[in-house]
């Protein structure tokens, strides 16, 4: 087989199984809501429908002729399903079942070079199915649907429309306005909470004429609630409900609660909530919700320190130590209990990275074909779990990474074969974890870091001397660099005057740390090693001008207490120097023009020496507090901009207090010369 | 300036399929939208001179997409291709009947789908 036959198969395998394990699933869950009440929901067989159909796309692309002919049948079939021309059944489902699992068979010898499975059988009982289910009285008559929607309805969803019409449903209109900038994840919202009273059947946007730059929707919705039950669900979209189909005498009217129809009532009820428990397994939850919850956790932390005061003043009363040791032990309970519910939430907050992976899998094949290289892309670790937050904050420096390493690392099938390598090379992208971490490494077999050319362009750039001798480590620090490019050229993938350098503002900004290892013709790997949760930070408290600050853990290096007097002035600014080299300093009251309404007490002056990138740099504050675990929040627009926090935290007397962003906070020094 | 050409399609390798034949063959600058939120998204703030769309996607499908256009002013008028199989033969029928301009059936070749964009790019 040829090589470009031979990758372009690998690329309809890893396709094709996705698509083959979503069936899997869908026709699970289809399968047990059969079972459960005869029934499955229809926008459930319209995915099913879907999958199939992309299936038999991609193997006709690719030329395959086996796989098209079975997807292209089952296609056909679950078409006439999803219009109600035939009807599921458990020896449907076993078909369909079986069905997948030929094909699957069938995909993984495409991927070897021949499909040597037959579907013969397969595709017989397959035409054998037709027999449509009895015919259902149909009416459309008294519908008051307007044109342009009939006109936009698909022949399915007028199917939908009239299987609603025929059990007896309400057809109602939802009306609804919202801004461009977030129109569809409101709009998905509002189907979802519609989804789950009844079906939405059609989604059409409107022009909307008043030209206030909104997008105006109209949903045909059927239900078996009243106008007024919809209008409360979803009044808080601004939606209007309008009833299409007025209750006539041959639609059976739906049951609703009224006086004497309480038994009724109470079975749909009853009905409805076993349907919904069959399918619920899981929620979606807002993690802004999440913060919440994890925001009241704190202050039951507090509430627990205030009791243990309260434990403490109480063992003070003569006579009273056996309560307050009572009062302690449950407290330590209470403590423990909170602890766990905190772990749990953080839980909750966590995602298989697997979530990124196929994104990363087809950005960097993408890469690799448009820089005309051949790349064999390997994930590892999909199963390791992070905060969801993180995650999307990691695509992007992620994708760079990899497009870095598509265009740097990995030469082309021709330089590589001069070099005794394959044609091929291999990126790999593992995840991991270790300890409270996670570890997620890039690595490429290619051509490893060019000390050289990098040394010769920080020469150019005037980051080092040119009389210097080069030095490995300076040349790995050199590439994270503002600015920095060795590229010759700005190619098509990458050197958009995006350097490697936003890959580590990036991580840092999750707390995370970037490090490179490189050897000539060999590889390279670019680790990161990231928290895994920000929603939780061990904290060092200061004092500065009475005023309460947060410093990340993370990102302090020592502590240290010395006096006024220890400070020097070098160039017009403050310094400190720690064990021969020199600090630059920075003080809270001068970067946060904080007043000091009363000076401070002797001497002593305690300063934090705090990453500054790769450097370190101190702070100067009056007083340290110890050590909390702190639940940061963001905050407000107005402070958010300012540089030097990162957001607020909440600790004892229910006090809110600042927590401070070295990185940005330091960004206002310099780059002076001398540094540590 | 290269004119921009949409194409509106939930299935990610038929989609990269067309965009880059599109890229490869036409002096055309390609978006690609993966549903119907997405394309109403790219529409108002681009200039798009031909719209190529699916029609069975989820939330909003191709028709309803198209019914839109054809009451947009400045999509009024813009060719709009329907990209549907052959079984689909109803869908398509309604698509021309709401205002689109021509269709293409899959499987197609990459020099079917060249040659209809080319007829119909203005």
């Amino acid at each position: 087989m040829d090589k470009n036959r031979a990758k372009a198969l690998q690329e309809f395998v890893a396709e094709a199984e996705d698509i083959l394990e979503a069936l899997a699933e869908d026709l699970e869950s289809a399968q047990s809501q059969h079972e459960a009440g005869g029934k499955v929901r229809p926008d459930l067989v319209n995915k099913i429908f879907r999958e199939m159909h992309s299936l038999k796309g991609l193997a006709s692309m690719f030329g395959l002729q086996e796989i098209t002919t079975l997807s292209h049948d089952l296609e056909s079939l679950l078409d006439k399903i999803r219009l109600g021309k035939a009807a599921l059944s458990p020896d449907l489902f076993a078909l369909l079942r079986e069905s997948r699992t030929h094909l699957r068979a069938m995909v993984g010898e495409a991927g070897e070079g021949e499909v040597r499975s037959e579907a013969g059988d397969l595709l017989r009982r397959i035409h054998a199915v037709g027999a449509p289910p009895e015919p259902k009285p149909q009416a459309r008559g008294g519908l008051l649907l307007d044109e342009q929607t009939l006109k936009s309805l698909t022949e399915y969803e007028e199917h939908r429309l009239k299987e609603n019409m025929t059990e007896g449903n309400r057809i109602l209109a939802v009306l609804v306005r919202f801004d461009f900038a977030d129109f569809d994840t409101r709009l998905r919202a509002l189907t979802e909470r519609l989804s789950e009273a009844g079906e939405v059947i059609s989604t059409l946007p409107v022009m909307d004429p008043s030209g206030d730059g909104g997008l105006r929707f109209r949903l045909l919705y059927g239900t078996t609630q009243g106008v007024a039950q919809v209008q409360s669900l979803v009044a808080d979209s601004g939606a209007e409900v309008q009833d299409l189909l007025p209750p006539s005498a041959e639609a059976a009217p739906a049951p609703r609660p009224a006086e004497d129809g309480g038994e009724a009532s109470v079975e749909t009820a009853e009905a409805e909530s076993e349907d919904l428990r069959g399918l619920a397994k899981t929620v979606k939850v807002d993690i802004e919700k999440l913060d919440g919850v994890m925001g009241i956790v704190g202050e039951l932390n507090l509430l627990r320190a205030a009791f243990q005061r309260i434990a403490e003043g109480v063992a003070s009363i003569p006579g009273q130590r056996d309560l307050a040791a009572d009062a302690n032990k449950q407290i330590r309970t209470m403590e423990k209990k909170l602890g766990e519910l905190q772990r749990a939430i953080i839980d909750i907050r966590l995602v298989p990275i697997s979530q990124i992976f196929n994104r990363l899998n087809r950005t960097a094949r993408r890469l690799a074909r448009a820089a005309g290289k051949e790349v064999s892309v390997q994930l590892y670790g999909g199963d390791t779990e992070l905060d969801k937050t993180m995650m999307d904050e990691l695509v992007t420096p992620l994708i760079h990474t990899i497009r870095n390493a598509i265009d740097h690392g990995i030469e082309t099938p021709g330089e590589r074969v001069s070099a005794g390598k394959g044609r091929e090379g291999t990126l790999a992208v593992s995840a991991y974890q270790k300890g409270n971490s996670i570890v997620i490494e890039v690595t490429d077999d290619g051509r490893g870091l060019q000390v050289d050319k990098i040394w010769n362009a920080a020469v150019r750039l005037g980051l080092v001397g040119a009389d210097e001798e080069m030095d490995r480590e300076r040349c790995m620090e050199m590439i994270f660099r503002s600015g920095f490019s060795s590229a010759d050229e700005v190619t098509e993938v990458s050197g958009r005057g995006v350097g490697l350098d936003a890959v580590k503002a990036a991580i840092e900004q999750l707390k995370g740390t970037l490090s490179v290892w490189s050897e000539p013709n060999v590889g390279t790997t670019f680790q990161f090693t990231l928290p895994i949760t920000l929603a939780i930070i061990q904290s060092l408290i200061v004092r500065c001008c009475d005023q309460t600050f947060a410093v990340p853990i993370s990102s302090v290096l020592e502590t240290l207490r010395t006096a006024e007097s220890e400070i020097q002035l070098v160039d017009q600014r403050e310094v400190f120097s720690l064990r021969g080299v020199t600090l630059p300093l920075l003080r809270l009251e001068e970067r946060f023009r904080l007043p000091r309404t009363r000076p401070r007490e002797g001497e002593r002056i305690f300063i934090v020496v705090a990453r500054r990138g790769d450097k370190a740099a101190g702070i100067v504050v009056d007083d340290m507090l110890g050590e909390q675990e702190t639940v940061v929040h963001p905050i407000g627009k107005t402070f958010g901009k300012l540089p030097g926090l990162a957001g607020a935290t909440e600790v004892g007397e229910n006090q809110v207090i600042l927590v401070i962003d070295t990185a940005s906070l330091f960004s206002a020094i310099e780059p002076a010369r001398g540094l540590a | 300036m290269k004119a921009k050409v949409l194409v509106v399609e939930d299935n990610n390798a038929m989609r990269n399929l067309i965009a880059t034949a599109l890229d490869q063959h036409l002096a055309v600058d390609v978006y690609e939208a993966e549903n119907g939120f997405a394309a109403l998204k790219l529409i108002p703030e681009n200039d798009f001179r031909m719209i190529l769309t699916d029609i069975n996607m989820p939330d909003i499908n191709g028709l309803e997409l198209i019914s839109f256009l054809r009451q947009h002013p400045v999509y009024r008028d813009v060719p709009i291709l329907i990209i549907s199989t052959e079984a689909a033969e109803e869908d398509r029928r309604r698509g021309l009947a709401i205002g689109a301009t021509g269709y293409l059936t899959k499987p197609f070749t990459e020099g079917e789908l060249i040659d209809l964009v080319q007829r119909h790019l203005p």
